[in-house]
């Protein structure tokens, strides 16, 4: 001790000071620092992802808008929902097979009762009628122009997927070529727009490719049309003790539309008979 | 009088280096304090921060529970709003085809005689038609009406017979009508019956001929009309083809609707039968006269 001069210890003091000061820095302060920075980090991004109060105004604004649009979107398809779509007679606990026979449907124009598996009957009439009606607001159907609407799968356990949210007329993929004469173009074009007024109840109609020639009073319109229906209920539940699996097999659905010995559809079609289980 | 110092060099060098010691002490606890002092205050800005971040959270947490009230609300309604969404284009698309073709009619001269129309591209900007006037003065006058209407077209294309020399149908004459240039209907859309004379060329008129609705192509391309002189119902005049296309499509080129039962509405309607349906023209477009 006695050996240092007063040099060594001023130097030995800044010495020490530094490390202290340097320790302290090291291995409290910029750790905090850094704890701090993260931390400030962590609260802008959260912030930036909705931690803020306006943030929280703007999504509760956000929801109720939501709210309503949904009761609008609601309405509205309360309303289309009863003017387009057709009213069957299932709910997602009806038995598949009940469905195919049993229950009635409605009653046809001309009063007679009809069943699910008259349904192409019934659509292909009624499309025919109101092309009929169109007579009067001088359009008329060329008679090449008919509406074919194959069979429903004589297999009652494919009504379940046939039926699971869409039915398609004529079927899935196609449409009816539709061929008219028009005395001007003012009743062809008013016809045009009487599809969403007037063709109801049978499923939403779709017109596509429209095209006019010739000219009045023998104007020619040409479109393809289809309908589709969105079902109001779930599908029907299968039948598990039918099998309906090899007579449907052979020939899906058999010849569409064409009813064998004058029955409509139903149980004759080549393929489509349902088999036992057992 | 000068103080002399008579002491040895190291005399108070016990002092000074005491002194020296505390003085580093002190600096030395100088900077300990001071460091700590900073450390202090940045915990007081940790401190700070950490109740920034939970303040935030909390804001988080109920900007999540709206999000989740949000999210809630859609999937309850989204399988509706999807099937509303389809009947609305539905509605829409039908609704669009008389007010397109309506347009269409609004800004046809009435000195022309429109045969056939029809879109002839699936984003429905491209209407097609094959037309008849009068003269050819009608013609370019009518062109010249719906150019001015860049605002709607973005392009108006007309397609018409030219006017080329043939000597052999100049000299010909032939049995078939009139060769002269322009003047006879017999040099019509060049494959007409000009110079083979006969009937009347079936331009419009045969199944499945030029005109006629391509499938899910949309529309009928009447691309291929005969051109030239024609004549209907005893009036002379020419055919040609107009191809306007629209800067705003149809729908805004919207594709048929179609429920796919999927959930999700799909453009489809693949339907269209094949050509030729509406084909039959009975206009008798585009005859010529073989004598």
């Amino acid at each position: 001790m006695n050996k240092l001069t007063f040099v060594h210890i001023i130097i030995i003091g800044i010495v020490v000071a530094a490390i202290v000061a340097g320790a302290m820095y090291w291995f409290m302060l910029k750790p905090k620092k850094e704890d701090t920075d993260s931390t400030l980090a962590a609260a802008a991004s959260t912030r930036d992802n909705g931690g803020t109060q306006e943030k929280i105004n703007q999504k509760i604004k956000e929801l109720h808008d939501t709210e309503k649009k949904a009761a609008e979107t609601e309405a509205k398809w309360n309303v289309n929902v009863v003017k387009y779509m057709p009213q069957f007679p299932y709910t997602d606990k009806t038995n598949a097979l009940d469905l195919y026979f049993a229950p009635e449907v409605g009653r046809t124009s001309k009063g007679k009762m009809y069943g699910f598996r008259d349904i192409p009957t019934v659509w292909g009439e009624w499309v025919t009628d109101w092309y009929k009606k169109e007579e009067k607001y001088g359009v008329v159907r060329d008679p090449s122009t008919v509406f074919p609407i194959p069979q429903f799968d004589t297999d009652p356990n494919k009504l379940p997927a046939t039926l699971a949210n869409h039915l398609t007329f004529p079927s899935d993929g196609k449409t009816w070529p539709v061929r008219l004469t028009c005395k001007s173009l003012d009743d062809a074009l008013e016809h045009l727009k009487r599809f969403n007024k007037s063709m109801v109840g049978h499923g939403m109609p779709v017109i596509n490719n429209v095209a006019l020639s010739g000219h009045s009073p023998d104007l020619i319109m040409s479109y393809d049309l289809a309908l589709y229906v969105i079902p109001r209920s779930g599908p029907p539940v299968q039948e598990p003790m039918i099998n309906g699996g090899t007579g449907a097999a052979a020939g899906p659905g058999g010849p569409p539309s064409m009813p064998m010995m004058g029955a409509p559809s139903s149980m004759g079609a080549p393929g489509g008979k349902a088999g036992r289980a057992d | 009088m000068l103080p002399i110092n008579l002491l040895p060099s190291h005399y108070g060098d016990k002092d000074k280096k005491r002194n020296a010691i505390i003085g580093m002490v002190v600096l030395v606890a100088a900077a300990a304090i001071i460091m700590f002092y900073f450390y202090n205050e940045q915990v007081k800005l940790y401190n700070a921060a950490v109740e920034e971040k939970t303040t935030a959270e909390n804001f988080k947490t109920k900007f999540d529970a709206q999000v989740t009230a949000i999210n809630k609300v859609k999937a309850k309604i989204a399988d509706t709003e999807t099937k509303q969404t389809f009947v609305e284009s539905a509605q829409k698309y039908n609704d669009s085809w008389p007010a397109a073709f309506d347009m269409i009619r609004n800004l046809t001269s009435p000195d022309v005689l429109l045969k056939n129309m029809a879109f002839t591209d699936t984003s429905h900007k491209t209407i097609s038609m094959a037309v008849f006037a009068g003269s050819e003065d009608i013609m370019y006058r009518w062109w010249k009406q719906l150019k001015t209407h860049n605002d709607i077209f973005e392009s108006v294309r007309f397609d018409f017979k030219g006017r080329p020399y043939d000597p052999e149908a100049a000299t010909a004459g032939g049995a078939g009508g009139s060769a002269g240039m322009l003047s006879g209907p017999g040099m019509a859309g060049g494959k007409g019956p000009g110079s083979s004379g006969g009937p009347a060329a079936p331009m419009m008129s045969a199944p499945g001929g030029s005109y006629g609705m391509p499938g899910s192509s949309g529309g009928g391309a009447s691309g291929g009309d005969p051109v030239g002189p024609a004549e209907i119902e005893g009036r002379p005049g020419v055919n040609f083809n107009v191809t306007l296309v629209l800067r705003q499509p149809m729908d805004n080129g919207a594709a048929a609707p179609a429920w796919t039962g999927s959930g999700a509405p799909a453009a489809a309607a693949p339907g269209g039968f094949p050509g030729g349906g509406p084909a039959a023209l009975s206009a008798p477009g585009g005859r010529g006269k073989g004598d």
